[in-house]
Formats: structure tokens, C-alpha cells, sequence
């Protein structure tokens, strides 16, 4: 129990973009738990995308060593990604802490990010501790910011440390805060052990390792547990703690947020939310544990070169084992082969998966445009689940599809309601209110359909806001909606992966687009290539690429023979990333421009 | 006895053209003496080892300008090549000329050391576009080099013509082809000029100081002459080449019949053995390696049983005749026909090719899109 008093869980909360990570360096730095020379910028963020981009995908637990009026105290922290498509990252870490820091950018003030986090924070009985950063910044409104985290959020800022994470401004402060005002944990250690799993891993070596909080008793190497999910019992090799590289230790005990090993073969085994107990002494309730997330996103995921389908089957089940919210199954397109189905979270958890399986795999990836899934009711009283296009039935089968409704937040500078506001409503928005929060900004919300938002909806809403507005969005319900597939021909054969699910009055603009682009993507063939964009049997529009006129080397005579066949191939090689769709070759990278027809 | 070509590469030229990336030098007739003994040498070097396994069958003699050499060495060369090889009787050999620099004289010379075959780089008749393009010589020229070369004697004449040329016209077009049939001229070589991504005229296309025909007008510059020649009895027996009957050049031929071949001088690329090997670039290294008695080859590649079969349709192709498939099939072991069935059926169906009595050959109308067949085909 003694011990538990000098330990501290925590996570930061922010919205994307208003300093988390610099702050979790900082923190590192100043408890001196790696020095500056390893510090390398957002340590805490070990995938390259993550610094590339500069987000936090995946969460990752940190121990530090902080000595306050001559005590030493243990302070976990749990970095958390602050993308809307990870809400539910957050969420995990958020239940093996006791408090929360809540980083607000003072020039920026709440965001969309923000007050979701602070309401999962709230919903899971967190303290948290407001904090102030960009400070330094000439544009920073302290004041301002403080009265709106009040105002919006109702928590008290009075003593809210007022930091800059980047000129490591008033960080002890903010270690301070963390040591006085967050509950330290009231675990049991002499009760049976009660884990909870937060996060898992594969190591080459050491197979699926588990991240846990221990609420419960205590775990060692050689510990006999068991999974209470799957009843599954193992002996565990290594316990271990994060500093912010794995360190073995001899063991964690109730309060303790680390690692356990235990020569697991499969991640799928280690499942996230479940509670660790021991299997000679199981505790009789496990802990709550969290909500399945659910995919959001759908898209094909295929190869340029088909013969790679498992090298892509391997990559898709190493990343599912670190992150279980991919969903796969297999799917064959008459145009792009052997492949996947796969589900997302959202669009950002999209695009990095298909960039991890780019570059940490080494396979060059086509996806489909992006689809939601639809309740397609039949006559005959079925209802099928369909993300993707071309396994909806024929028209004559359905009595209605239903499609995803997402309910927005849009917060925004007043100068850009305007143009926010066309946008919402050429999306198929439904106002639903409007809030001004200060005199700098208004919270927007509206209903919108989720295939809207995944079509172009970030892009848009960038571009008319100058970048200062920020969503947030949750899907609300399902709602009936004339929507069609728009199918593609060409060369008069339909090219399943190109088709999608759209409204009806969006079909006609869309198709034409759609056949614009193409037509520009496509090079020349033999043959005149007609291009049309077709709702049932009625073609709505119709572009023509012309017939390749000259393709010929004029000269071709001893000398240079070798050089000719290198052309040839070439040539050979280019094909082997064309795609053929009947009688039609169309470069992979066709496939993918149609995503972005703006 | 096994049968040879014996290409000689003329590195020099008067001037260099801007569309021109042969290697080929215009300030270093200095070298022309040491560069002539250097092929001579190559030529000693390599009739030992091969001399007594082929029967020589063309040979030709390119460039750059072998008209630039001096009065009396390409006659060394020939001469050379006769005592180290076994030149047969009806050997076709080439000298290629340019207006520029051809004398009577030097035609003579040819004549007597048993060239039976001239080629004249004419390129065009419009004497603004022979400006624009570096080429040194006018169109008058031209004229005259033919007169002369058919007054020496030379019954088997090739004028070069290219399509396609900065600010060409259709009717350029039209008044070089019917000179040319006018003088009776036996051989026409007209290729659409290939702009080569090193040369001066590149450059200018692309900084937009000069502009090029649209691949559609060059598409029709290209169909006439071939509807023209062909009304005229000339037959394209490959992509760019046209003849009257039994003016066919052998030497051409042989290259895209997958023959042997072996290339002398500067930046030679020769064929033997199911080999492709090249000489060395740099004149100076040439030379130099050459008197240490050692041949300057600096590329070397095996051809695999794949690789000659890919090279044997592209080469193939581009002749009239096409492709015997049953040679093919005992070659290579594989039935075109079965193996390529969808993609000939594709390519029949859409009268861009035609297989009959045993032969699979592009069509007139498909020579054009000729890569694009060929790509389906290997």
C-alpha cells in the first residue's frame, strides 16, 4: 500500500497538433529519464510515419522517476494518439490511468480533439490537469483560452501551468501538478492478481507481449496466468517496464504499468481489454474491459503485382497483431485479382496502414475508393451488411439501403461559417445547431452521411477554413437514402473496382468526373477506348481516350540491339503494374487517382 | 560454313547534326590515320580467332561519315577486311556517304575495291530544315552525290529521308519521295527522327525554340510514303526500309534475321556465339588499347535462351515477312500460337496482325503501333 502512494498513472489528452508529444519529451528530459543526447525529437513516437508526420498513432507507456520534497515517485505515462480515428486508443489508456493531463494550445484554444478526450477522460473518472502550452507564442491568449477551457469544459484553471512544451517552459510544474492533484493508485496487493491488458505487441523474440496496468496482487517471471477471455494459461518469461525502452524488471506489482511475456504466440491471444489473472489464484471478476471498435472505413486493398498476395496476407496479419482494429478478409476483383477487404477506423487510419504496408513491407499497394458500410434491406426481408460496391444485389432485390449518419462538430473561426456551412449542405448536411463559444469561435454541428466524409469532407473543410477548422464526428444512426451504384465501363466492360455507392444527385457529377479523371489517366491503347460512367443499364457519362497513333522505334539496326530489347523490357516491366480490364491495360495508379477527383 | 556481317564504324564526321547521338567527332581529323591502322589492327586481331569459321555475306561501312576519310583508306579497309575474312563473291557491301564530303573520286575508290552499294544521307531536300539541323550540306548537294554515284557506276543506291523534321511539310515529303523514284533510286530508308534525349535538338524542343510535327501529322507524312512508294513497286520490308524487288539489303536483314554479326571501330556492337559485345567509346582508348594488341571490348553480355526469343519477335516484326512460327517453334520450343492464343486472338480480331501459311506479320496499317504489338507478343 505504501508503495503505491509514490505512484502516479497518467496520459495526455490533446487535440491533434497542440503539443502532446513535445510535452511527453519534455517530461522524459526533465525527470532524466533519457538524457538529451538520446533524446531524439518525440521519442515516444517510434514509427517513422509518426515522427514524419508528426502524430501519435499507437499508444505508448513511459516510466519515469520524478523526486518531489525529497520522495521519489514513480510516474507512468501513457502518450495517446489524437487523431479522431483513435478516439478509441485514447480511450484504452485512459483506463489503466488514474488522471489525465489536458494539453491546450493557447493560440488555438478547446478544439474538436479536445472536448472528446476530456469527455472520455470524465466518463472514466479521471482527474485532469488542464495545461496551457504555446505560451512563448506572440499569437498565445492565455486568459482567453483559461476562461474558455472553463466556460466549454468546466474545469477550474486557476492554477493550470502555463508552459511552452517546445522551450521546455514551467515542465516542473507541470510534474508538480501530476504529484499533487492525481489520485495515486488503491490497488490490493495481497488480493489475487487482476491485469488489465491496454495495449499487445509482437516481438520477434520474445513473441506477444502485453502492456497492462496491475490493479491487483503482483506478477513475476515464471508466474502462472491465465487469459480470462480465452482461459488460455501461460507461463510468463519476462515482466518488464518501459523507460522508454523495455527494461525486464523482477516484477509489477498493483499500481505498476509495464509489459508481460510469456512466449505467446499469437497477438489475437493477448487481446486488448482483457484482464491477466493468476491461474492458480484467478480473481473472480474481471475488469470492464472495452468496446469492440468497430471499422468505420472500407477499402480493397490489392497489388500492383498479384503474385506478392502473401507477402500481403503476411504484412496484414503482422500489423492486425499490433492493431487489432484492422479488419481483413479476403476479396477478388475481376480487375485488380486476388486482395483484401479491409475496414478502418477512418480515412488517416486508412492511409497509414496502406503507407505502413508500403514501406515496412515493401509492397506496392492499389486501394479502391473508400466505402462505408450500408444496410442494404432486400424484398425478401434479408438484410445484408455491404462496404463494398460490387457485391450489392441487383436493384430489383432491394427494397431500401440504409447508410451511416454521422454526427459532426465542426469548430471554426466565424470567418469561415460561410464557406463551411455550403459545404455541409453540398455534402447532404443537415444543420442541426450553432454555438458561438467566444468571440473566436463557433461550434458547428450537423448530421452528414459518412460516406460524404469519407469521400473528400477533410480536404474540404481544410481548404475553405484556411486549416483552422477541426471536426469531430460519431456515427449516430443509420437512415434511409436513395443512393445508387455508379459503375464504370470500359471498353463496354464494367471494371468492378472502380464502381462505388453514391446519393442520386450526386451520381451525375461524380460519374462525370470520374470519366474526366480516367481519361487523363489512361494512356492511349490500340484501339479507341470509350469510357462511361453508368447507374444501371443508363450511362450518365461518356468520355473517348483516342487510339494510340505512333509507338515505334524508327530505327532499329545492329548496333544498338541490346539497348532496343532493354526498351522492350521496359516496356515488359510497365505492363506488369498495368492492370487489364477486358481488353483494356490501365496503370495502377489510375486506380488510386480516382480517390482525389477535385 | 556460318554466316557473318562485318559492320565498320567511321567516327568523323564535317560537322555534327543536332539530332545525331552516334559517337561521331568533327575536330578530330587529326586521329583519321591512327584511327584507320587501329581498325585495320582490330581487323587482324579478330580474323584470327573467327576468319576461317564464316563466310563474310555484307559488309558495311558507317558512321559518322566514311566519305570524310582520306582518298585510299577506306580501300585499306576493304582490303584488310578481304585478307583476313572469306568475303564471298556476291557480298553486298556498303559504303555510306554524305553529300557533304562524297567526291567522284572517292566513289571511284569504292567502286574498285568491290563496294557494289551506296547510301546517300540525303535526309531531306529543303535546305532551311538541313540548316536548322547541322547537317552541313544542301539539298543541291544531294542531288549531285547521287548523280555522281550512279555515273561511277553504283546500280544498288539507298537515299536516307527523315519524317518528321522541325517545320517539315507533307509537301517536302512528297517532292523528295518523287525525286527520288524520279533518279530511280533502288533503296529508301525513311524513318521518323527519334529525338534523342543527349542531342542539341532535344534541348531546343524542349525550351520550345523549335517545334516538331504532331505525332498525327507525322503518322500521315509516314503513310504516305509508304502508299506512295508501294504504288510506285517498292515493297517495306521492315518498319523504315523500302526497295524495289531484290534490293532488299541484305546487311539490314541480317540484324533482325537474329544473324551474327561483327562490328569493327569505335563503339562496335557485335553479335556471335548468342553473345552481344561492344567496343569502347573514347577514341583515344580505342586507339591506345588497339596497339597493345588488345581488343577494347568494355560490355559484354550472354543472351539467354529468353532474352533471343524476346529479340527474335521484336526483331522479326519489324520485317514484312514477320515471323516464321514453325522456325520459331523448333528454336525456342514454344507455340506461339497456343502460348499468346488470347493476345493473337486480340491482335487478329482487332487487324493488327495476320498469321497465315505459317508466318505471323503486323499489318500495313499496324507498323506504326509496332512496340505496342510486340509488348503483347513477348
Amino acid at each position: 500500500m505504501d508503495r503505491q502512494k509514490n505512484i502516479r498513472n497518467f496520459c495526455i489528452i490533446a487535440h491533434i497538433d497542440h503539443g502532446k508529444s513535445t510535452l511527453a519529451d519534455r517530461l522524459i528530459e526533465k525527470t532524466g529519464t533519457l538524457s538529451t543526447r538520446d533524446l531524439t525529437e518525440q521519442v515516444l513516437d517510434s514509427m517513422d510515419i509518426e515522427r514524419e508526420r508528426g502524430i501519435t498513432i499507437k499508444l505508448t507507456p513511459t516510466r519515469m522517476f520524478y523526486t518531489y520534497e525529497g520522495e521519489e515517485y514513480i510516474l507512468n505515462l501513457i502518450d495517446t494518439p489524437g487523431h479522431v480515428d483513435f478516439t478509441y486508443e485514447v480511450s484504452r489508456s485512459l483506463k489503466a490511468c488514474e488522471g489525465a493531463i489536458l494539453v491546450v494550445d493557447a493560440t488555438q484554444g478547446v478544439q474538436a480533439q479536445t472536448l472528446a478526450n476530456v469527455y472520455l477522460a470524465l466518463e472514466n473518472d479521471l482527474t485532469i490537469i488542464p495545461v496551457i502550452n504555446k505560451i512563448d507564442l506572440p499569437s498565445a491568449r492565455v486568459e482567453e483560452v483559461k476562461k474558455e477551457i472553463e466556460d466549454v469544459i468546466g474545469i477550474d484553471c486557476t492554477d493550470a501551468p502555463l508552459i511552452s512544451a517546445k522551450e521546455g517552459i514551467n515542465i516542473e510544474k507541470v510534474l508538480e501538478s501530476i504529484v499533487l492533484n492525481i489520485p495515486h493508485p488503491t490497488g490490493k496487493q495481497d488480493e489475487p492478481l487482476k491485469t488489465l491488458i491496454f495495449d499487445s505487441y509482437y516481438d520477434n523474440f520474445k513473441g506477444a507481449v502485453s502492456l497492462v496496468r496491475v490493479f491487483d496482487g503482483e506478477v513475476k517471471a515464471g508466474s502462472k496466468i491465465k487469459m480470462m477471455k480465452t482461459n488460455k494459461t501461460y507461463d510468463v518469461t519476462e515482466v518488464g517496464v518501459f523507460c522508454p525502452q523495455p527494461k525486464a524488471v523482477e516484477k509489477l506489482s498493483s499500481g505498476d504499468v509495464g509489459y508481460i511475456a510469456a512466449s505467446i504466440k499469437n497477438v489475437s491471444e493477448t487481446k486488448v481489454g482483457d484482464t491477466i489473472t493468476s491461474s492458480e489464484n484467478p480473481t473472480a471478476e474481471p475488469l470492464s474491459g472495452y468496446k469492440d471498435v468497430k471499422p468505420m472505413v472500407y477499402c480493397g486493398v490489392f497489388l500492383t503485382d498479384g503474385a506478392r498476395y502473401n507477402d500481403l496476407k503476411d504484412a496484414l496479419e503482422k500489423l492486425k497483431l499490433n492493431d487489432d482494429s484492422i479488419q481483413y478478409s479476403p476479396e477478388v476483383s475481376s480487375a485488380l485479382g486476388f486482395g483484401f477487404r479491409c475496414g478502418f477506423l477512418g480515412l488517416l487510419h486508412l492511409e497509414i496502414i496502406t503507407e505502413r504496408l508500403e514501406r515496412e513491407f515493401n509492397l506496392d499497394i492499389i486501394t479502391t475508393a473508400p466505402s462505408v458500410s450500408y444496410k442494404v434491406y432486400k424484398n425478401d426481408g434479408e438484410m445484408l451488411e455491404i462496404s463494398n460496391p460490387s457485391a450489392l444485389p441487383p436493384v430489383v432485390e432491394i427494397e431500401r439501403i440504409e447508410e451511416p449518419i454521422a454526427s459532426v462538430s465542426i469548430y471554426t473561426p466565424p470567418t469561415y461559417v460561410g464557406n463551411i456551412m455550403e459545404l455541409c449542405q453540398g455534402k447532404r448536411g443537415v444543420y442541426l445547431d450553432m454555438q458561438y463559444l467566444d468571440s473566436n469561435r463557433v461550434l458547428l454541428t450537423y448530421e452528414i452521411p459518412l460516406n460524404e466524409i469519407v469521400y473528400d469532407f477533410f480536404d474540404g473543410l481544410k481548404s475553405r477554413s484556411k486549416g483552422y477548422a477541426s471536426l469531430d464526428y460519431e456515427i449516430n444512426k443509420y437512415q434511409k437514402s436513395d443512393l445508387v451504384k455508379l459503375d464504370i465501363l470500359l471498353n463496354n466492360e464494367k471494371c468492378d473496382a472502380l464502381s462505388i455507392i453514391v446519393h442520386r444527385d450526386q451520381a451525375y457529377n461524380r460519374g462525370k468526373k470520374l470519366a474526366e479523371k480516367l481519361k487523363e489517366v489512361i494512356p492511349r491503347q490500340l484501339f479507341e477506348l470509350p469510357i462511361q460512367a453508368c447507374i444501371g443499364a443508363k450511362v450518365i457519362a461518356r468520355e473517348t481516350v483516342k487510339a494510340m497513333r505512333k509507338d515505334v522505334l524508327a530505327k532499329c539496326y545492329g548496333g544498338d540491339i541490346s539497348r532496343k530489347r532493354k526498351l522492350l523490357e521496359k516496356q515488359k516491366e510497365g505492363k506488369k503494374r498495368m492492370r487489364q480490364v477486358g481488353s483494356v491495360e490501365i496503370p495502377s495508379e489510375a486506380f488510386m487517382s480516382i480517390l482525389k477527383l477535385d | 560454313m556460318k554466316k557473318l556481317s562485318i559492320y565498320v564504324h567511321i567516327p568523323f564526321c564535317l560537322s555534327k547534326c543536332t539530332y545525331c547521338n552516334f559517337i561521331s567527332f568533327c575536330n578530330k581529323s587529326d586521329k583519321m590515320d591512327a584511327y584507320v591502322q587501329a581498325v585495320c589492327n582490330e581487323i587482324k586481331l579478330r580474323g584470327k580467332e573467327h576468319g576461317k569459321f564464316f563466310d563474310v555475306t555484307s559488309v558495311y561501312i558507317g558512321g559518322g561519315s566514311p566519305s570524310v576519310l582520306k582518298e585510299g583508306q577506306i580501300a585499306k579497309i576493304m582490303t584488310e577486311i578481304k585478307n583476313n575474312f572469306r568475303v564471298l563473291q556476291n557480298c553486298e557491301i556498303t559504303i555510306e556517304c554524305n553529300p557533304g564530303s562524297v567526291t567522284e573520286k572517292k566513289l571511284l575508290e569504292y567502286k574498285l575495291v568491290g563496294a557494289n552499294r551506296i547510301s546517300i544521307g540525303g535526309q531531306t531536300l529543303n535546305n532551311d530544315i538541313l540548316r536548322i539541323l547541322g547537317r552541313g550540306h544542301t539539298a543541291d548537294d544531294t542531288k549531285e552525290a547521287i548523280k555522281l554515284a550512279q555515273k561511277v557506276g553504283f546500280e544498288n543506291i539507298n537515299v536516307d529521308m527523315i519524317l518528321a523534321l522541325p517545320h517539315q511539310k507533307m509537301s517536302d515529303i512528297k517532292k523528295m519521295a518523287k525525286f527520288l523514284i524520279k533518279k530511280k533510286i533502288q533503296h529508301i530508308s525513311a524513318y521518323s527522327l527519334i529525338l534523342e534525349p543527349t542531342t542539341p535538338l532535344f534541348r531546343q524542343v524542349k525550351n520550345k525554340q523549335i517545334t516538331l510535327p504532331t505525332e498525327d501529322e507525322s503518322v500521315e507524312m509516314y503513310n504516305y510514303v509508304f502508299d506512295f512508294l508501294k504504288k510506285k513497286g517498292y515493297n517495306r520490308y521492315e518498319v523504315s526500309n523500302f526497295s524495289l524487288p531484290d534490293y532488299e539489303s541484305k546487311h539490314n536483314l541480317n540484324y533482325w534475321q537474329m544473324g551474327e554479326y561483327l562490328a569493327f571501330g569505335l563503339a562496335g556492337h557485335s553479335f556471335l556465339n548468342n553473345t552481344r559485345f561492344a567496343n569502347t567509346e573514347k577514341l583515344e582508348e580505342y586507339i591506345d588499347s588497339i596497339e597493345q594488341g588488345k581488343l577494347p571490348i568494355v560490355s559484354k553480355e550472354k543472351i539467354n535462351a529468353n532474352q533471343r526469343k524476346d529479340e527474335t519477335i521484336m526483331l522479326a516484326l519489324r520485317t514484312s515477312e514477320g515471323l516464321n512460327l514453325k522456325e520459331f517453334d523448333n528454336a525456342f520450343h514454344c507455340n506461339l500460337l497456343t502460348d499468346k492464343k488470347k493476345e493473337i486472338e486480340f491482335l487478329t480480331n482487332h487487324n493488327f496482325i495476320s498469321v497465315k501459311r505459317g508466318y505471323l506479320r503486323v499489318n500495313d496499317n499496324a507498323f506504326y503501333v509496332l512496340n505496342s504489338i510486340i509488348a503483347k507478343l513477348v
